[in-house]
């Protein structure tokens, strides 16, 4: 990243969020959704301890297996993010939210539709500088939009 | 009679006389004798009046007619102080008996310390104080090694609650890095969002709540 001239003022908070930060949130959630993974996989090793007895074994799926399951966690992950809170682990590290164009939390259908879509379709983020609202493909398809807004604590 | 004549003792001269009586010689005899006689009974005779006089003297009825004052009025203190020898009466007293005898604890009692203390002016006594003379004659070191450093140190963390700091700062750090990676991830929007824009050649974006079509200018607020 150079530090030559940036034109333009700072948006506003509240303003789109553009590419890198929306990547760099989904990264985060990727890592987030790994170490779910891995804790339910140990977990699992825990629970064949306790009912098979030892030796402790981490549970070594099929790749197919791997991916559903991964991809499943990773739906119900952004789903529960955006549905409950509008913001995931990954918004809450970069200060993104994501909500409807008015402003309203996405409901759990339009949060579920959305998590497929990401999970299905990665690179409809590309298409966010192009975008004059800044709206990855996910966000035409749900309406919904991702913004900057970094909670503030004890200030007025 | 041809005898030689003993060294002149009395005796001597009156056995000579006894043995050869002379006029002369036994004329002063009795005289002597006579003067003796006397002598003796008067010296007697003087003792007994004295003896007499003194006991029928009534000491305590001379003494009260004796005016004291006037006595003392004509006394030169300063005669008799003179001849007394100061250094002779010092050499002779005995410091340390005195000493013992002195009960310093009812000296002690008698002492108002109140007022001894509001009498000292606690002020100019520091201001003699050199401060610096007496620094540098502490041992830094050894009061250091007296100092028991591990209750105190507990002592310390108990009450200046180092958690609750620790967790402060660390909370603060946390904050202060994202804040920092927010306003670089911001920055790295803004700089792809404008390449974009140069790429399609339009200027800024709408709000994100906005409709699409021209939004506001970059620089101008909504």
């Amino acid at each position: 990243m150079t530090a030559g001239h940036v034109p333009g003022p700072p948006p506003a908070r509240g303003g789109p969020a553009g590419l890198v930060s929306r990547a760099f949130a989904r990264l985060v959630d990727a890592l987030v959704v790994a170490g779910i993974g891995l804790a339910a996989e140990l977990g699992g090793g825990a629970a064949r301890l306790l009912v098979a007895g030892p030796p402790f074994e981490i549970p070594d799926p099929p790749g197919w297996l791997t991916a559903v399951a991964g991809s499943l966690i990773a739906v119900l992950y952004l789903t529960a993010g955006w549905g409950l809170v509008g913001r995931t682990v990954g918004d809450q590290v970069l200060g993104l939210r994501v909500t409807g164009r008015s402003g309203r939390p996405l409901g759990p259908g339009r949060a579920l539709l959305r998590a497929v879509l990401c999970l299905m379709f990665p690179l409809g983020l590309l298409w966010v500088p192009w975008s004059r609202r800044r709206a990855s493909a996910q966000d035409l398809v749900v309406a919904s939009v991702v913004v900057h807004d970094a909670a503030r604590r004890g200030r007025p | 009679m041809g005898e030689a004549k003993a060294p002149s003792a009395r005796c001597d001269v009156r056995v000579a006389a006894y043995r050869n009586p002379r006029p002369v010689a036994v004329a002063l005899f009795l005289p002597r004798l006579t003067l003796r006689v006397l002598r003796t009974g008067a010296d007697a005779l003087l003792r007994e009046l004295i003896s007499a006089v003194v006991d029928r003297i009534d000491l305590d009825a001379v003494v009260l007619r004796v005016d004291i004052d006037r006595v003392a009025d004509r006394v030169d203190v300063n005669r008799i102080v003179d001849r007394v020898d100061i250094d002779g009466i010092a050499d002779r007293v005995d410091v340390d008996r005195v000493a013992d005898r002195v009960d310093v604890d009812r000296v002690a009692d008698r002492v108002d310390v109140d007022r001894v203390a509001e009498r000292v002016d606690v002020d100019r006594v520091a201001d003699r104080v050199d401060v610096d003379r007496v620094a540098d004659r502490v041992d830094v070191h050894a009061v250091v090694a007296r100092v028991d450093l591990v209750p105190l140190t507990l002592e310390v963390l108990t009450r200046i609650d180092l958690g609750r700091i620790v967790r402060d700062t660390g909370g603060s750090m946390t904050k202060e890095t994202l804040d920092a990676f927010r306003e670089r991830s911001m920055r790295a929007d803004r700089m792809v969002n404008h390449v974009a824009d140069r790429l399609l050649r339009r200027s800024g974006t709408v709000r994100a709540d906005g409709e699409d079509g021209a939004g506001p200018l970059p620089g101008n607020p909504p």
